[in-house]
């Protein structure tokens, strides 16, 4: 079966889990100016899948991630969950809701109370909820934390008492003692040493094995995403540039943008072995969101950009099922990397893994 | 303790480094130990490497190894009062543990600079870059302010910052991240030193604006000759930047040999995990590799292999002291197994 054949079989099969629909999330600063954080950004996520979202600082991958949690609130458009939009509901059946939606944050460290004991951290939730004795919420705690790898001599120690790794797999098992639907994680791997990455995001895959969990996963590491997610998202200030399955996406992107970011990836291989010239250099770097460029928001760096990406705003759509972009020349060859009509597509460059 | 000959490196600054090349930096046996209220803990043990004129060399590691102290020992830019240094760092045939801090300025930012990870703290808020890059050269030449800023302006249209004469009397908050890491690099190379120490250069910046600064630090090391300790936990980096790479383990360098050959077959099987690790060396859903447990902490190092507990490959030697044994031309690995193992790598 082709990727498309499945992407398609996927778009066809499921209810979305999380839809996100023309969502909009604008800050104003304090000189009366507007961040555009996320602006116009439409998908859904669906049960049981890992949805990677990729982009550089300053794309709004955070912003967004914490929206997905109602962290944030959207300024337009709706994230709906299972058809429910959180806006719309009563505090009582937003708490309820919550626990089904979880979010792992970056820095394992700072997500710890550092007076609290791991046990008393990973109960927490528990008793937010009001949920069971505390002596089920103990045993609730201790379950979660052997799951998440790590034994009952840890619970009475503090965070400073632990690794990086071990601080990590407490975030993780804090969340897990509410067996959430659906978890945000957001560079959850970004600190941590490589050796012990692994480890890591090993269990997150059996964790959803396990439980059935959904994960949106936010990265700016290409290997990480391509090698967890089943589709990914391409964010660029504020905007999708590309949505598709992984396979796709990173052997054969849409996008400029995309095709880019892949080649930047410094490669870990033999120089006889690393593609020839096969970087795309970007001039400069992310424009700021407080005047993002007219049309295409990328076209300030994009080595393909035309007089018409200036005026016009790309539409987003879908060139092969499943696949969407934002770009007005590509085509379902790939992405068109030359000004000139020569093109230069990603599809006739060398394929990559 | 065997040493190392001298390798070549294989890239295409390498014809400037004839293979007999005398080393440019020639560390033996460092040990950097940090002094505390009940004594001192060992950070680094007897490290020994060479750097080549116009080598680029990387030195890996994940955090806690002794990486950055190392890079931070051979400017000598530890504090004095808690720290104590043993062994030598040759430059030029002079030891620069044994210099005076007056010598010592003479050194630094002439002969050998540095290049920190986070641009914004390493530069001045209060000064103007060109304030700065001026300042660098008056420092070490005797030149006039109109000739330093000249020569300033210059370096920072070499390092591509676009309108370098306006740019001159901006402050570092009006640049971006990767800009203002270009005027560390043209801050690193003004005084034209034989030796840059770039301690993950590109750790703070997007992957795009990384690209563009790798491939600059590469050119201007190639133009003007300028060797390169590259300090970095990003094999991939080391791998586009590196003819040499030195793996830290535990405040050890367990391993030393061309890049590309610990690429393809790593002799110690902590750099064997490292690579393994990698995602991007896995295939998509497989569970990745990992390095199972944790480093020892420095009070707690063993005598023998530090790696031990760690290590898939480990028995009951392996607990005796593991000195450096060359196992190939150029190639050092500190694990007596080597010659017995296959370990896999990033190629398979």
């Amino acid at each position: 079966m082709s990727v498309q054949q499945i992407a398609a079989q996927v778009t066809a099969s499921a209810a979305p889990l999380v839809s996100v629909e023309d969502l909009r999330i604008h800050f104003a600063t304090r000189d009366r100016q507007t961040v555009k954080a996320v602006d116009g950004v439409s998908f859904a996520i669906l049960p049981g899948e890992t949805f990677g979202i990729i982009g550089e600082s300053g794309s709004g991958k955070t912003t967004l991630g914490r929206a997905l949690v109602g962290l944030v609130p959207p300024t337009a458009g709706r994230i709906r969950y299972g058809g429910e939009d959180l806006r719309s509901l009563p505090r009582r059946r937003l708490r309820q809701l919550r626990r089904d939606y979880q979010i792992i944050f970056q820095d394992p460290h700072a997500a710890l109370n550092p007076r609290m004991t791991i046990l008393q951290s990973v109960q927490e939730p528990l008793e937010i909820m009001r949920e069971g004795t505390p002596a089920s919420r103990r045993r609730a705690a201790l379950e979660a934390l052997e799951r998440a790898g790590l034994g009952p001599q840890l619970a009475e120690r503090y965070p400073h008492q632990l690794s990086g790794g071990q601080k990590q797999r407490v975030n993780i098992a804090r969340v897990l003692t509410l067996r959430p639907k659906f978890i945000v994680c957001d560079e959850v791997v970004a600190a941590l040493d490589v050796s012990i990455r692994g480890a890591i995001l090993n269990l997150f895959a059996e964790l959803q094995q396990e439980f059935g969990i959904t994960y949106a996963f936010i990265t700016h590491d290409i290997s990480v995403v391509s090698h967890i997610s089943d589709r990914v998202a391409v964010m660029y200030l504020g905007q999708l540039m590309e949505l598709g399955p992984t396979a796709a996406v990173t052997s054969r992107p849409l996008h400029p943008y995309t095709a880019a970011l892949l080649s930047a990836e410094p490669q870990p291989l033999p120089s006889d072995m690393r593609t020839e010239k096969r970087r795309i250099q970007l001039a400069g770097e992310i424009p700021s969101p407080l005047a993002p460029p007219s049309g295409c928001r990328f076209r300030t760096r994009c080595p393909a950009a035309r007089p018409q990406c200036a005026e016009q705003a790309p539409a987003w759509r879908e060139l092969t099922p499943g696949h969407w972009v934002a770009c007005h020349f590509a085509t379902p060859a790939g992405a068109v990397l030359e000004t000139d009509h020569a093109m230069t597509t990603t599809a006739n460059a060398e394929e990559r893994t | 303790m065997e040493r190392r000959a001298p390798t070549p490196p294989a890239q295409a600054g390498a014809e400037r480094a004839a293979p007999a090349a005398q080393p440019l930096l020639t560390v033996r046996d460092l040990s950097i130990a940090f002094r505390h209220r009940d004594g001192e803990v060992a950070i680094t043990r007897d490290v020994s490497f060479d750097i080549l004129p116009g080598e680029r060399v990387g030195l890996v590691g994940e955090s806690g190894c002794g990486k950055t102290v190392t890079g931070l020992s051979l400017l000598r830019l530890l504090p004095k009062r808690s720290v104590r240094l043993r062994g030598q760092i040759l430059f030029d045939g002079q030891d620069l543990i044994r210099l005076s801090p007056r010598q010592l300025r003479a050194v630094r930012g002439r002969d050998i600079s540095m290049i920190f990870q986070e641009p914004m703290t390493a530069l001045d808020p209060v000064f103007t870059i060109g304030e700065q890059l001026s300042e660098t050269l008056r420092a070490h030449f005797d030149i006039s302010r109109k000739e330093a800023r000249e020569r300033a302006v210059e370096a920072l249209a070499e390092v591509g910052i676009p309108a370098p004469g306006r740019r001159y009397h901006d402050y570092p908050h009006q640049f971006s991240g990767g800009m203002r890491q270009r005027v560390m690099i043209a801050m690193a190379l003004i005084c034209r030193p034989r030796l840059v120490i770039a301690d993950e250069p590109t750790t703070a910046l997007d992957v795009t604006v990384q690209a563009q600064i790798i491939d600059l630090l590469c050119r201007l090391s190639e133009e003007t000759g300028t060797a390169l300790l590259f300090i970095t936990h990003d094999l991939g980096v080391v791998a586009e930047t590196c003819s040499r790479m030195l793996t830290m383990y535990a405040g050890e360098v367990v391993e030393d040999a061309p890049t590309d050959a610990v690429l393809r077959k790593p002799k110690h099987p902590y750099t064997s995990g490292l690579l393994r690790s990698l995602p991007s060396l896995s295939p998509r859903g497989a569970p990745l590799p990992s390095i199972p447990g944790r480093v020892p902490a420095p009070d707690q190092m063993p005598s023998g292999c530090r790696f031990y507990d760690r290590c898939a490959y480990a028995m009951a030697a392996c607990k005796g002291a593991q000195p450096m044994q060359a196992v190939a031309p150029g190639r050092l690995v500190r694990c007596w197994r080597a010659h017995q193992l296959d370990l896999p790598g990033a190629v398979n």
